[in-house]
């Protein structure tokens, strides 16, 4: 958990993209069913709680200015099987509540962070606050209320120290106002069904993951299928009324080995689709558990790569996934307003900061990239604020960065943006990046380029990293502005074009100097789908870009368990 | 249909015994079971399996073999629903196969457990793990076979870093670490019927609806869940059990606040062995009725400032009380070895009962002993084998008021040499605690007698207290979470009154809205100067400190509803003289809108 989430209290910024996460998340999933007709009945009782509250609020010495309500529900079901035998399926429904009460005004109101403290326990009285599953308009609003009253006493508290942490500290070097005024969106989806078939969902978990059992050396491999719909409803006191309803699909296989120096060796397969028919047939995930198998095998006996520097190709998924950490992370709006971020990117606003063949945008509205389909988009963020396109990096010039309803100075608008996992605050977070090139390369002339590099580099070979785990990135001042990314995948490639598959590296460096370094893009492009967690929790996200060649990168030893492997022998035998 | 074997003291190995077992039940059961019975081999056939092949070949080269594995596999088959204001909130249908293995490395005298380690091992915190859902030998296997080698691997390091850590020490207590105990074995292959989900989401919605007609309510719950736990177990000694625990509960919470904002909790809450046991809706829903009646009035009652005097605890709240305070004193509890300022540390959870024992620590008309055997009339603690395979048997704790012996698991504590065969779970719990008395007294004499100590001290009027909270109800998890930020001496915390009144001389009444019991210890209970003649049981969920939990954390898990369910059987008790005061802490304000619901 710690790994992935951001500690704000702490004032360290670390945040990621860790697939590893999944494993957690996909045993904890769950449930299905028909969605009842007529779910607007629950956008109706928060409509009415929300006018209720509002005016006897409104009759208070200090009312609030803003409010809103945001309703999540999440039905899922998933299949699980280890080695074979089926380890979990269920089905699960629940809802959760989130409200945005706000007091004093739009430019100075009670959640303009306390600057200069170690923190406070104040996350600790922040929950899930569950709301029921049936759509009984008395039975919702009595939990709105009695939430809404603890969320405005609490208002109040954080106007009082907000207000003298002001006064006794010195002026805040961005002079924005708390809270960005938007247009009001309404909109109303109807709720997606989910399709699964319990029994078949079974048997394909069991046979994805059986495959593994015919190899000791494997110490865990799972398959999971997982089907989740997302309906929120969200209201606000400027008129926002928004019903949106997503589904996604998702297929699993994980495993891990463990290298006789005790090097844990994982490996991930993972594949998204807003339908059922989007993800592989069984022949192509068999296909790809063999595949696997082979990989893993061979990374047990791999070589260790010592420490390097010097010219890497990124293969796309890796690049996506390298973006996403590097510069994604850092085009978060609302970080450049934080007293304790080193906002990297602050200064850069139009200025160069990529070659100029280069171009980045975040892009929620579109569903699709090529075949593949991008679970980081969506209608509306969890401010109600429609998506939208931003163009983050036009032709190499830093433009634009990811803005909540939180605005920073020359940017005092939301650009659709503000994202969370129920529970928690909405920051501004990456949604589906998406990496262009002008000129791109053909596969064969990057090469080219590669062995140039490595040549020019005077190096005896470059890396070429296939498939990326995740990482994590640090964005604070306290700890070096960094980052580290994990490959699941390295080559070792030589001048001559012979390549041999290594192990136990992760790659690291500072975001400036590696961007400086990227020289050239083919077009072949790569899309990752995954989770990123960083303050506002886990957030689906998409990347797709092309392979990259970085003319040097910085490679360290991957920490190392040090347990040995197992004593005996895996054991053999049935009944 | 249920079919329990015991074997005292098996002449047959246990191989044998077991295969006969299944024969014989394969005789006994319909075909259903039958299928079952096979079924339910497999795990148990896994884990002989592995578990021979471990004793005879894991060591690791230039260091001890282990003397002693144990395998524990807890199946858990659980149903819950949650309703509140005449709606589901939630419901859930889980089912786990939980592993977890136990590997003793050195000798009974001095192993690698009892040892509080300063350094955060990570592969201690890993010796087991989930099984898979179908009775795949393969897999079930494999998994028993890695936990089995890192559950091996930390004994190991855990070993030599109490064996460093005591180099240069000479133990104040030289205990043994593990005691010798009678081989058992118990097959219970009991398996109950759980109602469909729906059935327990609906009650959910039925009782939570009542609260559509108490205005004065401000938020409530209902939590009902049914389910069967069964472990199987097996150790290198050869005791095996399959033991089935199902267990049914409904809970509904209530909070309010008076009129000067004090807030105000109560709960409804059955338990029971089945859905059966615990369903009466009627009987729930006058149930609630009351409680919410009592609510109301507490609202508008006149709150109490300070009392010191006598103070007589009928029914649940003699139980609470008895189960916040003397309760945790009954467990012979280990205080582990450490590196000198941790031991210090941990010297502080030490039990002051450990070094009472032959002193009398209750009036002499007063004796408490331990029976697992107890069942129905409500008594739901009992069984019939204990986490660690031993036969459970019941015990005297206290006898004319001396203490005679504390509940332990076969983790040996000072002057108890031997497992009472009651580990639950990570450490000692009581099964069904009965309190008995030799001089009781009817409820008109007890109330006279009270009255009379009353009178005596010229007090305006004396307390009575009918029931009592949890220490934990104040705010849900935050209080949870104070009492383990207050540290291992934090204890149970203030018990707090949810319905008391003042009794005047003249026998009228007046009620209390809450009130909190000032330093209440274990030596209050000596004084107790009279009990009823008639018992009350009650049961409530009790977290064993011992293992990875320590004591303070197991506190505020018991208080949070989870762990073992333990009945106690008690008369009211009359105290000579207690303290209580109004609650301590600010008061928060009522709320600013009212309810919707009853927004006129």
């Amino acid at each position: 958990m710690s790994e992935v989430q951001w500690n704000r209290e702490g004032g360290r910024g670390k945040s990621g993209l860790l697939l590893r996460r999944l494993l957690i998340s996909l045993c904890g999933l769950a449930l299905a069913a028909a969605p009842a007709a007529g779910q607007s009945s629950v956008l109706d009782a928060m409509k009415a709680e929300l006018d209720r509250s509002m005016e006897l609020l409104g009759e208070e010495e200090t009312p609030p200015y803003f409010l809103s309500y945001e309703i999540s529900e999440s039905r899922s079901a998933s299949a699980g099987a280890s080695f074979g035998a089926l380890t979990g399926s269920d089905e699960r429904h629940e809802r959760l509540l989130d409200i945005d009460l706000r007091v004093g005004d739009y430019s100075l109101d009670n959640t303009r962070p306390i600057r200069d403290t170690f923190g406070s326990l104040s996350f600790l009285r922040t929950g899930r606050t569950r709301m029921p599953v049936d759509d009984d308009a008395a039975a919702i609003r009595s939990i709105l209320w009695s939430e809404t009253d603890r969320q405005y006493k609490r208002a109040l508290e954080q106007l009082t120290q907000v207000k003298t942490n002001v006064q006794v500290k010195v002026e805040a070097e961005d002079q924005s106002d708390d809270f960005s005024r938007e247009t009001p969106s309404t909109a109303v989806d109807e709720p997606r069904p989910i399709e699964y078939d319990r029994a078949d969902w079974e048997d394909r978990v069991r046979r994805y993951s059986a495959p593994f059992a015919e190899h000791g050396e494997f110490l865990r491999a799972s398959a999971s299928l997982t089907a989740g719909t997302d309906t929120r409803w969200f209201v606000n006191s400027e008129g926002s009324e928004i019903q949106t309803s997503e589904t996604r699909y998702r297929l699993f296989v994980a495993a891990m080995t463990k290298a006789d120096d005790g090097m844990e060796l994982p490996l991930y397969k993972s594949y998204s689709s807003f339908t059922l028919d989007g993800l592989p047939d069984d022949e192509t995930v068999e296909r790809d558990v063999r595949k696997m198998i082979e990989i893993l095998l061979a990374l047990r006996e791999a070589p260790l790569v010592e420490p390097y520097t010097g010219p890497a190709i990124l293969s796309g998924e890796a690049s996506g996934v390298f973006f996403h950490e590097i510069l994604g992370h850092r085009l978060e709006g609302h970080r450049l307003k934080e007293a304790d971020d080193s906002q990297t990117f602050r200064d850069q606003l139009n200025q160069r900061v990529l070659p100029e063949s280069f171009s980045v945008h975040f892009d929620p509205t579109i569903r699709t990239y090529g075949p593949s389909d991008l679970v980081g988009s969506y209608r509306y963020d969890n401010q109600g604020v429609a998506a939208r396109r931003v163009t983050a990096i036009d032709k190499g010039i830093l433009k634009n960065f990811l803005m909540s309803r939180s605005p920073i100075d020359g940017f005092p608008n939301s650009n659709g943006h503000g994202r969370k996992q129920p529970g928690r605050k909405p920051v501004s977070r990456q949604s589906n990046l998406i990496v262009e090139v002008a000129d791109p390369l053909t596969s064969d002339e990057l090469k080219e380029r590669f062995v140039e590099a490595i040549e020019a580099a005077e190096r005896p070979f470059g890396l070429r990293i296939e498939e990326i785990q995740g990482g994590f990135t640090f964005t604070g001042r306290v700890i070096p502005n960094s980052f580290n990314v994990s490959p699941l995948l390295v080559y070792r490639v030589y001048p001559d074009g012979r390549q041999e598959l290594v192990r136990g590296v992760d790659l690291i460096g500072t975001p400036l100097t590696t961007f400086s370094r990227v020289v050239a893009a083919d077009d072949q492009i790569g899309v990752f789908n995954g989770f990123c967690g960083a303050e506002s929790g886990m957030v689906p996200v998409s990347a797709a870009a092309p392979s990259i060649l970085v003319s040097q990168i910085e490679v360290q030893k991957k920490e190392k368990s040090q347990d040995r492997p197992p004593l005996l022998p895996a054991p053999v035998g049935d009944l | 249909m249920r079919l329990s074997l015991h074997n005292r003291k098996s002449p047959l190995a246990t191989a044998t015994l077991l295969a006969a077992l299944v024969a014989l039940s394969l005789v006994a059961l319909p075909a259903a079971n039958a299928q079952q019975e096979a079924e339910l081999n497999v795990i148990m056939q896994a884990m002989r399996d592995e578990m021979a092949r471990s004793a005879e070949q894991l060591e690791l080269e230039g260091l001890e073999k282990p003397y002693f594995l144990a395998y524990t596999v807890r199946e858990t088959e659980q149903l819950t629903a949650a309703g509140s204001f005449g709606a589901l909130l939630s419901s859930s249908e889980d089912t786990t196969r939980r592993l977890s293995v136990e590997v003793r490395v050195g000798d009974p005298s001095f192993d690698n457990t009892n040892f509080g380690s300063m350094s955060l091992i990570p592969s201690s915190f890993a010796s087991g793990g989930f099984l898979p859902l179908e009775n795949d030998y393969r897999e079930i296997r494999r998994q028993i076979w890695l936990a089995t080698d890192q559950a091996y691997k930390a004994a190991l390091e855990s070993l030599a870093e109490k064996r460093a850590a005591l180099r240069n020490e000479t133990r104040a207590e030289d205990i043994a670490d593990f005691s010798s105990e009678e081989q058992f074995t118990y097959f219970d292959q009991a398996d109950p019927d759980l109602p469909p989900r729906a059935v327990l989401e609906e009650l959910a919605r039925n009782l939570s609806a009542a609260f559509r007609d108490l205005p004065e309510i401000f938020s409530s719950n209902v939590s009902a869940s049914a389910g069967n736990r069964r472990t199987y177990y097996l150790n290198s000694e050869g005791s095996a059990f399959i033991r089935s625990d199902p267990t049914a509960s409904i809970i509904v919470e209530a909070r309010t606040q008076a009129t000067d904002g004090t807030v105000l909790n109560d709960s409804v809450a059955a338990r029971g062995r089945s859905w059966d046991d615990v369903s009466d809706k009627d009987d729930l829903e006058s149930r609630i009725t009351t409680m919410g009646a009592n609510l109301t009035a507490r609202r508008s009652a006149e709150g109490l400032d300070r009392y010191s005097g006598p103070v007589l605890f009928e029914g649940q709240a003699a139980a609470e009380l008895f189960a916040q305070v003397l309760v945790p004193r009954l467990l012979g509890s280990r205080v582990p070895d450490a590196e000198p300022n941790f031991a210090r540390m941990l010297q502080q959870s030490r039990n002051p009962f450990l070094d009472r024992i032959g002193a009398r620590v209750l009036p002499r008309f007063l004796n408490i002993h331990d029976d697992p055997s107890a069942d129905g009339d409500g008594f739901l603690g009992g069984y019939a084998v204990d986490d660690d395979g031993v036969e459970a048997r019941s015990k005297v704790l206290i006898e004319n008021g001396i203490l005679k012996s504390l509940l332990t698991s076969r983790n040996p504590v000072p002057g108890i040499e031997k497992s009472t065969a009651n580990r639950r779970g990570e450490g000692p719990a009581p099964s069904n605690l009965i309190v008995a008395s030799n001089r009781g007294m009817s409820d008109e004499e007890l109330h006279a007698e009270f009255l009379l100590l009353v009178e005596e001290r010229g007090a305006d009027h004396g307390i009575v207290v009918r029931r009592m909270g949890k220490p934990a109800s104040g705010d849900g998890p935050a209080s949870a979470l104070s009492l383990i930020r207050a540290g291992p001496r934090a204890g149970p915390g203030p018990g707090i009154t949810s319905l008391a009144y003042k009794v005047f001389p003249d026998g009228r009444e007046e009620l209390i809205p809450k009130a909190e019991l000032v330093a209440v210890t274990e030596a209050a209970f000596r004084d107790i100067v009279a009990v009823s003649d008639t018992s009350t049981v009650y049961s409530f969920p009790h977290t064993p400190a011992g293992g990875l939990i320590p004591s303070f954390l197991a506190g505020a898990l018991s208080a949070l509803g989870l762990g073992e369910v333990v009945s106690v059987s008690i008369p009211d008790l009359l105290f000579e003289e207690l303290s209580l005061r109004k609650p301590s802490g600010n008061v928060p304000h009522l709320p600013v809108a009212t309810h919707p619901s009853f927004d006129p």
